[in-house]
């Protein structure tokens, strides 16, 4: 469907030209035009790894440029087509966790509150309890990220991350919850369908007791999920929903609720379930659809599919994706043509990436090197631009924190912003800089540029360094006047340290 | 190994440590007279994050209900000697025993409490509390500008000081969030790495940015710009900062003592600092709450020393300035199983400055009575923040915040308080 109305746009073109209209009237055609320019294979390559990756590593530049970036788009978007069985072992001894239930979870690592007989037993309890949780959160930090710097799997990570925000949860809420969270439902689902992905997250006890759906019923009524369902989960804000569909919506969702249940056969386990008891019976109305109030959870579930294929949610979720791998300010065309696969597919996310990427909107030059980076991916480009050997993530959680992002404890539900106005304040840039010193310096603990790194460039000639730095660290740049400022420097360190805190490498 | 200035450039001379030279010019410290005279009216904002509870603050002693509903919190009636009573107000209200510095601004008419004030709002989140007030915006999840940002937004002028609006801490508060670029200070010593990049970053002639540009030299032109706004205003933060504290003010060495040493060094350094906002966190106290030797008691002592020391450093100049103290809701009226307090709805703020009416206490008070109280359990909300906020505006700045929208969706006109005079 979209692929048609493409061609038909291309062929609207031509027909203009046929017309012998002088290019210079069509400003869109117009040389001067300084987005008119296609980018090179080298800028294509660089302009990929750095919306569906997070940067490239020093090998893969010219591995993703032998292949065409098309082919390792292709590959990217199946994540289970490449291997990564190194990263996954390392992740078993990092990150035990991530494989467990969340029953296993709270038996690992929750210490019960129990009466102590006197104040130093207690405190030692509430000693124990602090540093298992610790180690709980500990363990999700190192996972993603670990990920995000060494997945081979790049694309998975970013748009993981893209979920982690949109459906966000912060663990300090729900500190024994979040990483099955992070496994089960953002991880399992973010290649499949949005409907499955948004049912698993109202199902899941992070979400509920995250936005305090957990105790809401039909006596105490809590909007506080059914509001965001709506205006941060699909629809967006005010957009056809009112005040009373909130009400309504959360009315249908009481007795959506979690904790310790004993089934029939099974063992007491830490789970979500449906309580009736506290489940509002009387009949709904939510965006028009009535519902009789027997259904019981099949109700919520009907309204949440019909949130997840609603027009305005393809509309709302095709936007933001386009925010966030193309521009902050994406074209209406390119938007509408992502929309229609997500209605035509019923919100196959791989198609509805596909998209985007295979849009020929996204290799216009108009969305190259427009995007601000995050603090996460200033942090994770930097380690992988320079190859760096990470064995400790203390202290990347620590810059995080300083530069506004501590990972996973956003404490608002709308998760953090990909857009630059959230990010460009005065102030920020000043912890990019010392990062990108301390770094090269070998003075981040538990992190190393490995030697093998710089020596080449120790061996290069003078003349030639500035150039290969830039190629490593900023590849495709659009122009070499950077190339006099690095050549102040003849340190090696020194010089990618400047690359890293300098203006383009702020850019993706 | 370590990089030093050296590593960054081997032809040294012309470049960066020149014009990081430039950037640490001495300073002339202005006289307090000569202050004053041509004085830019500061506003210095201090939020008590957590919910600070107003009732072991402010201590209606007087009120029957007090003691009972406190059965282990409540303090003494004000007495003469004994250094655990209430400090007394005005026959009904006093400050909590650890408040003497400001009790002592109170009877020289220079401090006031401000009763029951908070958000039409009925949240006891913190975070929906806090976002609500300062963006000035209760219930409104989509306003996301601090009150004080689109204050300064819409006063914008191409003449502004570079240190109109800043935070002495890393994180910038959410009132001063939003389009107009402030300053947050890091914490992390940077003039290394702003000599290193300042080269990067190079200052932008009002003009440079064009449609001639590619889309990707337009992003990074902007990312120029904030970085050398960065710098420039840094440098000059610094070296006002740098300075030795001149004068014979003793500040209590605490986080909070120090940020107000500093707030007072950048306002007597007359660089034209009008809004400043500052978090004090903590007062989230569910258990153990200690009114006078626990952590409320200890936290009161610091806030009231540190501010009573900017005061006294500031002297005649304190004029031109007014620290307002607010927090994001007060407590529950009766105190819980543990010593402490929960969430709850009405709370309270102070004003401290040479422009408040002094000499009483401000709000209207409706008693303990639990037909009285908000949802049977907390104090009612009879002042709205945004009352408070838009009469500071006025007040200081002639800037009429009602009139001009800056609170969306507010269209109520209240009359103000009359807790502060015009400036004259």
């Amino acid at each position: 469907m979209h692929k048609v109305r493409i061609r038909a746009r291309r062929m609207i073109g031509m027909l203009f030209m046929s017309a012998a209209l002088s290019l210079s009237q069509l400003p869109w055609l117009h040389s001067s035009d300084p987005n008119a320019q296609k980018l090179n294979p080298k800028e294509a390559v660089a302009h990929v790894l750095q919306r569906m990756a997070y940067g490239g590593t020093p090998k893969q530049l010219a591995e993703v440029q032998n292949m065409t970036w098309q082919k390792w788009a292709l590959q990217q978007l199946d994540p289970q087509s490449i291997d990564n069985t190194s990263l996954e072992k390392r992740l078993d001894g990092v990150c035990p966790s991530r494989t467990m239930t969340l029953t296993a979870i709270h038996e690992h690592y929750a210490v019960p509150r129990k009466a102590a007989s006197t104040p130093e037993e207690r405190r030692a309890l509430q000693r124990e309890r602090n540093q298992l949780r610790a180690k709980l959160k500990q363990e999700l930090i190192d996972a993603v990220l670990l990920r995000a710097i060494y997945s081979p799997r790049q694309f998975e990570e970013v748009m993981v991350d893209f979920w982690r925000n949109h459906l966000s949860v912060d663990v300090n809420k729900v500190p024994y919850l979040a990483v099955h969270y992070e496994e089960t439902v953002l991880r399992r689902h973010a290649f499949g369908k949005f409907d499955e992905l948004l049912m698993a997250s109202a199902k899941h006890p992070a979400m509920l007791v995250f936005l305090d759906n957990h105790v809401s019923g039909y006596k105490a009524l809590n909007e506080n999920y059914a509001r965001e369902l709506m205006e941060l989960h699909t629809l967006g804000v005010d957009n056809y929903y009112t005040q009373t569909d909130v009400v309504e919506l959360a009315r249908v969702l009481t007795g959506w609720t979690c904790g310790w249940r004993q089934g029939n056969k099974e063992e007491r386990a830490y789970q979500f379930y449906f309580n009736e008891r506290t489940h509002d019976r009387g009949e709904a109305t939510v965006l028009g659809l009535k519902l009789d109030g027997k259904g019981g959870m099949a109700d919520g579930e009907k309204v949440i599919r019909y949130l997840a294929h609603h027009p305005g949610t393809a509309q709302f979720i095709s936007r933001k994706l386009c925010c966030y791998l193309v521009n902050d300010e994406p074209i209406p065309d390119m938007v509408r043509d992502v929309a229609e696969v997500f209605t035509s597919t019923q919100g196959d996310l791989k198609a509805v990436y596909k998209a985007i990427l295979f849009h020929p909107e996204f290799m216009s030059r108009r969305n190259y090197k427009v995007k601000f980076k995050t603090p996460f991916e200033f942090v994770v480009s930097a380690l992988r631009a320079t190859g760096a050997q990470v064995d400790a993530t203390t202290m990347l959680a620590r810059e995080l924190r300083l530069m506004g992002q501590p990972l996973y404890e956003c404490d608002v539900p709308t998760g953090y912003s990909d857009q630059a106005e959230a990010w460009l304040d005065p102030g920020i840039l000043v912890y990019r800089w010392n990062f990108a010193i301390m770094l090269n310096a070998g003075k981040v603990n538990g992190i190393k540029v490995p030697a093998g790194f710089y020596e080449p460039l120790v061996r290069m000639p003078l003349n030639e360094r500035a150039r290969r730095v830039l190629d490593l660290v900023v590849p495709g740049l659009p122009d070499y006047s950077f190339e006099t400022t690095l050549r102040r420097s003849v340190d090696p360190q020194a010089m990618i340290a400047l690359a890293l805190g300098s203006p383009i490498f702020q850019q993706q | 190994m370590n990089l030093t200035r050296r590593d960054f450039i081997q032809h040294a001379g012309t470049g960066v440590l020149c014009t990081a030279a430039a950037g640490a010019m001495p300073l002339h410290w202005a006289e307090a007279s000569s202050l004053s005279r041509q004085a830019t009216p500061s506003l210095i904002v201090i939020y008590l994050r957590g919910g600070a509870d107003m009732l072991s603050a402010i201590v209606p002693y007087a009120d029957q209900q007090y003691p009972g509903l406190r059965p282990s919190l409540a303090l003494s009636k004000p007495e003469a000697k004994n250094d655990r009573a209430v400090l007394p107000l005005d026959g009904q209200f006093g400050f909590n025993p650890q408040m003497r510095d400001l009790h002592s601004l109170y009877t020289k008419g220079m401090c006031v409490p401000i009763l029951n004030v908070g958000s039409p709002h009925p949240t006891r989140s913190h975070f929906d509390a806090q976002d609500f007030m300062e963006r000035g915006a209760p219930g409104q999840r989509h306003v996301m500008t601090g009150w004080l940002n689109r204050y300064l937004m819409d006063t914008k002028t191409s003449r502004d000081s570079s240190l109109r609006a800043l935070a002495l801490q890393p994180l910038l508060p959410r009132s001063l969030r939003g389009e107009y670029p402030v300053l947050a200070r890091p914490d992390q010593k940077s003039s290394f790495a702003m000599d290193v990049y300042g080269r990067l970053y190079p200052k932008q002639s009002s003009s440079t940015r064009s449609t001639t540009q590619s889309a990707a030299a337009q992003n990074k032109q902007q990312i120029e710009e904030y970085g050398a706004k960065t710098i420039s205003q840094l440098r000059e933060l610094n070296a006002i900062l740098d300075q030795p504290t001149p004068g014979k003010v003793n500040y209590p060495d605490h986080p909070f003592g120090r940020q107000m040493r500093d707030l007072a060094k950048v306002i007597k350094a007359n660089r034209g600092l009008e809004v400043s906002a500052l978090d004090y966190n903590g007062w989230d106290h569910h258990i153990n709450e200690g009114p006078i030797d626990g952590q409320m008691g200890k936290m009161l002592h610091a806030l009231s020393s540190g501010i009573s020391a900017f005061v006294e450093d500031m002297g005649t100049h304190m004029n031109h300035v007014l620290v307002l103290v607010m927090s994001e809701f007060g407590r529950t009226v009766k105190e819980n199983g543990n010593q402490g307090t929960d969430h709850g709805h009405g709370g309270f703020m102070i004003a401290i400055g040479g422009r408040v009416q002094g000499g009483k206490v401000y709000g209207q008070w409706l008693g303990l009575n639990a037909n009285q109280l908000y949802q049977g359990r907390d104090l009612p909300v009879t002042t709205d923040f945004r009352v408070v906020f838009a009469e500071v505006l006025q007040a200081m700045f002639r800037y009429d915040g009602l009139a001009k929208g800056l609170f969306p969706q507010y269209a109520s006109n209240p009359s103000p308080l009359q807790f502060l005079r015009s400036a004259g």
